[in-house]
């Protein structure tokens, strides 16, 4: 394979991997379909993730685990002591101070040469679809359903794929969004339900279930090993532990991605 | 005929029962199950499933053997058939 100055293979436009890399990764290259490739692959990577919080925070865990070259990170304010039962990338001594500033200092810790950008403000109509410009996928991971749908405009305006994934109490949902193709999140529901709050009861083992998955969806979408859940919803009751695969179809009218021409071979 | 009307995460804890069984006959619509459904529950399960209309929220998801169903879409009704309603959750 010949490379250029900046680590770049001249043939696929991919960053190379050192040795460092290999050595980093040597266990998971070994896994069927991922080889020096998919982990080339990961390396070139951008992923956006809306907030770092019980399932945020395991999602980027989880990636800057796998090699994921650039992981940006948007959530807003300080962290609470109501925090830390779930969102593991906080810490106790850190209570107070930012979010996402504690959220990269843990990242970096785990993976030095990972790129984070991070935002100290949450996803918004005024701020969505910069934020997606600078991503080839996003994890939508926030708790309101205002920025899950300011999300979701701009990456049906933008042509990027979305990991959906959301928990409450002992449930967990997924899907994986591909603007064109599948259901969008307003086909499914074109405004919030009315019983959702802000605040809702959760255990940081079913919010961190929901980000493994979520951070895989996210390592097939990016590598092309596997099946992902387009066109599909995951629903799982850890209370039960019991997990059903529920199709889901676009709304021909949907006034989001009625529209949306980009077609995605997933 | 009875149909079996499966409730999941919040609309569950609205329902205060995992499923119900309700008698419907064949011309019966989707719409007319879940008025059916919200007569037998609360004010807030009420609220969440139906508007001041009565008519079916966009919010509600309804599943038929686990595949979605428009809200529109008719239903070809059977005994032990199960329905889900939902909502999408937004827990993170």
């Amino acid at each position: 394979m010949s490379q250029s100055i900046q680590g770049r293979d001249d043939a696929d436009g991919l960053p190379a991997l050192d040795e460092l890399d290999r050595s980093v990764y040597e266990w998971q290259m070994w896994a069927e379909g991922i080889g020096e490739l998919g982990q080339r692959k990961l390396k070139s990577a951008s992923v956006l993730i809306s907030r770092v919080g019980g399932v945020g925070g395991t999602v980027a865990f989880q990636l800057a685990a796998a090699g994921v070259g650039k992981i940006i990170l948007a959530h807003a304010g300080p962290i609470k002591q109501s925090d830390l039962n779930r969102q593991l990338l906080m810490t106790y001594d850190r209570i107070g101070q930012s979010r996402v500033e504690t959220a990269r200092t843990r990242l970096l810790a785990l993976n030095p040469r990972l790129n984070v950008e991070i935002y100290d403000e949450n996803v918004s109509e005024q701020n969505a679809e910069a934020l997606v410009r600078n991503a080839s996928i996003v994890v939508d991971c926030a708790p309101l359903f205002e920025e899950r749908f300011a999300m979701n405009r701009a990456i049906v305006n933008q042509g990027k794929p979305m990991v959906e994934c959301a928990m409450y109490e002992y449930e967990g949902s997924l899907t994986t969004i591909l603007p064109g193709t599948t259901a969008c999140l307003a086909c499914l529901s074109p405004i919030a339900p009315t019983a959702w709050r802000r605040e809702f009861p959760v255990f940081g083992a079913v919010a961190g279930t929901v980000g493994c998955l979520a951070a895989m969806e996210v390592i097939k979408l990016i590598t092309g090993v596997g099946e992902t859940l387009s066109g599909s919803m995951l629903v799982m009751d850890l209370a039960t532990t019991t997990f059903s695969r529920r199709k889901i179809h676009k709304n021909q009218n949907c006034s989001v991605c009625k529209d949306c021409e980009q077609n995605f071979t997933d | 005929m009875l149909i079996h009307v499966r409730f999941d995460s919040q609309v569950r804890r609205l329902a205060g029962c995992n499923r119900i069984s309700i008698d419907v006959n064949s011309s019966t619509s989707l719409e007319q199950i879940v008025q059916q459904v919200a007569k037998e529950g609360t004010e807030q399960l009420r609220s969440t499933l139906l508007d001041d209309q009565q008519s079916l929220r966009s919010s509600i998801l309804v599943f038929l053997d686990d595949d979605l169903v428009a809200k529109d879409q008719p239903l070809v009704l059977r005994e032990g058939l199960e329905l889900t309603l939902t909502t999408l959750i937004s827990g993170g």
